[in-house]
């Protein structure tokens, strides 16, 4: 008989461990995309509960983490584009202000692109499942997508010294370049 | 000419994982817009999904969502409903069709096309009358419908038999004349004998070897 999960009792172990293994990332992603907590909360423990029902089918962590998202994502599209909150949670993330404002310039197909490849670091593959775009257009939606992310990002700064690892490289890319 | 700040964002969007041109590097690293590309690119990896705190506890939906439930008991009913319509409609133009004769409805206006075509008189006032007058004499309406249905036998009637007489005449007559049969074989004759004198040379050709074959067992017999 199943429990208030709509899980069968022999198959609640596997549910928790799916759980415990998505539960996280799977809220942040959909914190990340929705940009709204509650709203981030709901579709993820939607998607979860959903994935925990199906768990022995999603064992693979890349494949199940990519149907979960697939799943939130869809849900998202069908909410809308989301208006940019200035939020503790997600400044737990390490989201700024910019960054949020960046995000919330995209659609959702592009801002789950963005996520999906340049946070969470997902095999395209996985991505393609996560958007539901392949080949060439998914390479354009990424690509597209994070210009006008890291656009939107620098206006949304403004004339904050800009820093990071990346400009680490740069800035010794340069001095060997100029010695 | 090369768009620095389009190839180097163009760079960091494909990852920036490999060294950029020496040139674009020399660039980016006094551009500010440049510099705030990368700091875009470091903040979205920066970015930990996994601090979100774990989602609430919720039952899995078992399929369908409400509107769609309500959907299809929507379409369901509206099925039914289409059925019934189609019961009611079918059932009513049965019974107008027990209650009511519908060739005494449909002939008067053939009739009376027919009748002021041939006879050029028009007799439609007498079926209007006729109508009106209903309840009080039904011989009238009886009348009426017999002296209609009537006059449309006499006229197909005369056009069959025209048919049928000429068909039967020129088969038997044409017996007699046999001059006609006489000249159609001496056609036929000067036509078919060119080919068939040409066949018949060859087959006497092949007749004669058989016949030395026959006579040469004889001499085998005789030998012993």
């Amino acid at each position: 008989m199943p429990n208030r999960t709509g899980v069968v009792p022999d198959q609640a172990a596997l549910a928790a461990a799916f759980r415990d293994l998505h539960g996280r990332r799977l809220h942040g992603f959909a914190m990340l995309l929705t940009l709204d907590p509650d709203r981030a909360a709901l579709l993820a423990a939607e998607a979860l509960a959903a994935g925990a029902a199906r768990a022995d089918a999603l064992r693979h962590p890349e494949r199940g983490a990519a149907w979960l998202r697939a799943r939130v994502v869809g849900a998202a599209r069908r909410a809308g584009r989301p208006a940019p909150r200035a939020s503790g949670t997600l400044e737990l993330l390490g989201v700024d202000h910019a960054t949020a404002a960046a995000l919330a310039s995209l659609d959702v197909a592009s801002r789950a692109a963005v996520i999906a490849t340049i946070t969470e670091g997902f095999d395209p593959r996985d991505v393609a499942t996560i958007v539901g775009v392949e080949g060439r257009r998914l390479a354009r939606l990424v690509e597209r997508g994070t210009e006008r992310f890291l656009a939107a990002r620098a206006m949304a700064l403004g004339l904050v010294p800009p820093e990071g690892p990346t400009i680490d490289r740069l800035h010794a890319a340069a001095r060997r370049a100029i010695t | 000419m090369i768009d620095l700040h389009a190839t180097f964002a163009e760079w960091v969007a494909a990852g920036a994982e490999s060294e950029p041109p020496r040139d674009i590097v020399l660039h980016a690293s006094g551009c500010p817009r440049c510099l705030a590309v990368a700091a875009g690119y470091d903040a979205l990896r920066a970015i930990d999904v996994g601090m979100a705190p774990e989602p609430p506890i919720v039952a899995a939906r078992d399929g369908a969502s409400v509107a769609l439930r309500a959907g299809r008991a929507f379409a369901g009913i509206a099925s039914v409903a289409l059925i019934g319509a189609a019961i009611v409609i079918g059932t009513g133009v049965l019974r107008f069709g027990q209650g009511t004769n519908l060739a005494a409805i449909a002939t008067p206006t053939p009739t009376a096309f027919a009748q002021g075509v041939l006879g050029g008189t028009p007799p439609t006032p007498t079926a209007t009358p006729s109508s009106a007058d209903e309840t009080a004499d039904p011989s009238a309406t009886a009348s009426a419908a017999t002296s209609a249905e009537p006059q449309p036998v006499p006229t197909t009637a005369p056009v069959l038999t025209p048919v049928t007489t000429p068909r039967a005449t020129p088969t038997g007559t044409p017996v007699a004349p046999s001059p006609t049969a006489t000249t159609a074989p001496t056609a036929a004759a000067t036509a078919v004998p060119t080919p068939a004198a040409t066949a018949t040379p060859i087959l006497p050709s092949r007749i004669p070897t058989p016949t030395p074959v026959p006579t040469a067992p004889p001499p085998s017999e005789a030998a012993p």
